[in-house]
């Protein structure tokens, strides 16, 4: 593809998350997060003169009606420090993380910059959680779909009303993805509902069991609390480099081998649902067979077809022909337990309508409702959501991407335990780890893949 | 309210938009006159499924064909389906007073209804209506419209929903 640069990411920060984090604006959140980039990651030279180096920022942010300030990527740069770089803001609703890495990217690659900046936050806490609930509507179309008294929730409840009418899968399968990220991120520090958070809430944080998640409040038919992703504060940061100025940076660049997007209608209800539609659209990975999904509607309801875009256009980059073989940890993004079934078969982890057998394939303790160990890997092979994902640790929304992005990062450098502060969540030698970052019904897709550099 | 630390104030914001709903304003006018219209493009040889397209909601512009849509269809009394279901125990801010409602997407049998599977709501407990009880909503069930009276200066998507046209 193009030309022969590479590009590697060197350094990672996040701030702690938090329903609200009263203690900082926007942009000292961003600092808290930038810092740890800078100063945390073992960098070879002064920090400092790694700072001095940078010459290219992507902000990253997904409302200006959550933060009442817009143009708020100058304050970032300006409070960092950065200016006069080139700057640019992304936004592309919950994938606003994930394209802003694509474009960090891309600006590394074209040779336009050899050390970029991406920093994504988001403050949701300053608004109620039903008026910040009507923000993420205005981001579905606001002539036909909000006015009924649409929301979000409620659109990925029809999908999963649909998705289980076609498939079969089942509540249990949904929530069982709840007790997985949850409990994952009861070992991560950064995240909201870690019960030793200092900012977390005794009611939203701890350990759940499968009762515990089919039980949880009823939010929007087939959907509970516990399906649902969390609203946050924080920020998150990463550092890209040209591949051989990372070397000189870090003693562990991981390279980005793989990138992808993919979009789809802005209106669920306007999905197509043509019989062989993902053979029209040319969605067929390496490893699928056309006669597996001749006869299957697609994308229709059940189906992220921005996700499998996304993901076809990455695995090609990087040469992947099975996900499931060759990727050992994954971010992606859960918005809805349902959802990150679905998204198991948009990135060709399993089948489409198979989703809920890959969650099934785990070891789980009927009796206490809980995998019968933490961050299980999937089919013996794939971790996915280590971190806790949006469900456990964050959604902040314009952070997110990053966030996930910093958490592959380190998964893959093994520095999960100096992170963390203990070893539970880090996959043991891990190859090739997958990032998926996720916007509205699936209207926007990022896909990132990443392996050791060194 | 303040802590020593971080001092919290309010900032209220209020706006009003004048906004046009363009050449898709037919669709609103015949909600005001208890009707559903939908727009149809017939360029069925320029469009990837070979089919003509109905888009409800409707669209002034082909996104296959690119061509402007000039034809309406009033779809009042076509058969009308249950795509699939949520019933909402919470809401965004506007509609919280409402729950719990159901939110459903449309079928509209005999065409393709790729673009076309409208967002309303199912009420289904309506007077002089089938009623039916929540367990009993079935993908697939027959609907039909009713339609709100809404002063024409105020009318939105909301002034139609669907009940039952059948007990499952």
């Amino acid at each position: 593809m193009g030309n022969d640069r590479k590009v590697a990411m060197i350094a990672g920060g996040l701030t702690t998350f938090a329903k609200a984090r009263r203690d900082a604006t926007q942009e000292e959140l961003v600092m808290e997060a930038a810092r740890m980039a800078f100063f945390n990651n073992d960098l070879l030279i002064d920090p400092l003169d790694v700072k001095r180096m940078v010459d290219g920022v992507v902000v990253s942010y997904f409302s200006d009606h959550f933060e009442r300030q817009l143009l708020f990527g100058a304050t970032i740069r300006d409070y960092l420090g950065l200016n006069p770089n080139q700057g640019v803001r992304i936004e592309g609703g919950g994938a606003t993380g994930g394209l802003a890495i694509k474009a960090g990217y891309e600006m590394v690659k074209s040779g336009d910059a050899d050390l970029v900046v991406v920093a994504g936050f988001e403050k949701m806490s300053e608004v109620s959680t039903a008026k910040g609930n009507e923000f993420i509507a205005l981001a579905s179309d606001t002539d036909f779909d909000f006015p009924v008294g649409g929301y979000y929730t409620a659109y990925y409840a029809a999908m999963a009303t649909r998705y289980i009418h076609e498939f079969g899968i089942t509540e249990k399968q949904m929530a069982k993805v709840g007790v997985k990220n949850r409990n994952n991120a009861q070992y991560n520090p950064f995240a909201q509902t870690n019960a030793k958070n200092p900012y977390a809430t005794k009611s939203t944080s701890g350990f759940v069991t499968l009762k515990d998640v089919l039980n949880s409040e009823k939010i929007a038919y087939p959907l509970k609390r516990l399906d649902c992703c969390l609203m946050s504060d924080g920020a998150a940061v990463a550092i890209l480099a040209e591949e051989s100025l990372a070397r000189k940076l870090s003693k562990k660049p991981v390279t980005i081998r793989g990138v992808g997007s993919g979009t789809d209608t802005m209106r669920l209800a306007d999905r197509p649902t043509w019989k062989g539609g993902l053979l029209m659209d040319d969605l067929l990975l390496p490893h699928e067979k056309p006669e597996w999904y001749e006869n299957m509607v697609y994308p229709g309801f059940h189906s992220f077809r921005a996700g499998r875009k996304a993901a076809k256009m990455a695995y090609q980059m990087a040469g992947i022909r099975n996900p499931l073989e060759e990727i050992n940890v994954v971010e992606l993004h859960d918005a809805y337990t349902s959802s990150e079934l679905q998204t198991y078969e948009d990135l060709g982890f399993a089948r489409y309508g198979e989703g809920g057998k890959l969650i099934d394939s785990a070891p789980f303790d009927e009796e206490k409702g809980i995998f019968k160990e933490v961050n299980p890997a999937l089919a013996g092979r794939v971790h996915i959501n280590p971190s806790g994902g949006l469900i456990g640790c964050m959604h902040a929304v314009g952070a997110t991407g990053i966030a996930q992005t910093v958490s592959v990062f380190w998964q893959l450098q093994e520095k999960i335990p100096k992170f963390y502060g203990n070893p539970v969540l880090q996959v043991k030698n891990p190859r090739m780890g997958l990032v998926h970052s996720h916007a509205g019904t699936g209207t926007d897709v990022a896909v990132i893949v990443m392996d050791r550099g060194w | 309210m303040a802590d020593n630390n971080n001092l919290i104030v309010d900032l209220p914001y209020h706006i009003n938009y004048r906004h046009s709903y363009g050449k898709v304003s037919p669709y609103f006018v015949g909600l005001k006159n208890k009707k559903i219209l939908g727009t149809i493009c017939r360029n069925k040889e320029k469009h990837r499924s070979k089919t003509e397209l109905l888009f409800l909601p409707p669209r002034a512009d082909c996104p296959e064909c690119m061509a402007e849509i000039k034809e309406w269809v009033d779809l009042t009394d076509n058969e009308f389906r249950l795509y699939t279901y949520t019933i909402a125990y919470f809401a965004s801010e506007s509609f919280l007073n409402q729950v719990p409602y159901i939110l459903i997407n449309v079928e509209v049998v005999g065409y393709d209804t790729s673009y076309s599977k409208l967002t309303s709501t199912l009420v289904i407990n309506e007077q002089g209506e089938i009623n039916i009880k929540p367990e009993e909503i079935r993908i697939g069930m027959k609907i039909k419209p009713k339609f709100r009276d809404v002063p024409l200066e105020s009318i939105t998507a909301n002034s139609v929903y669907f009940v039952p046209a059948e007990k499952p």
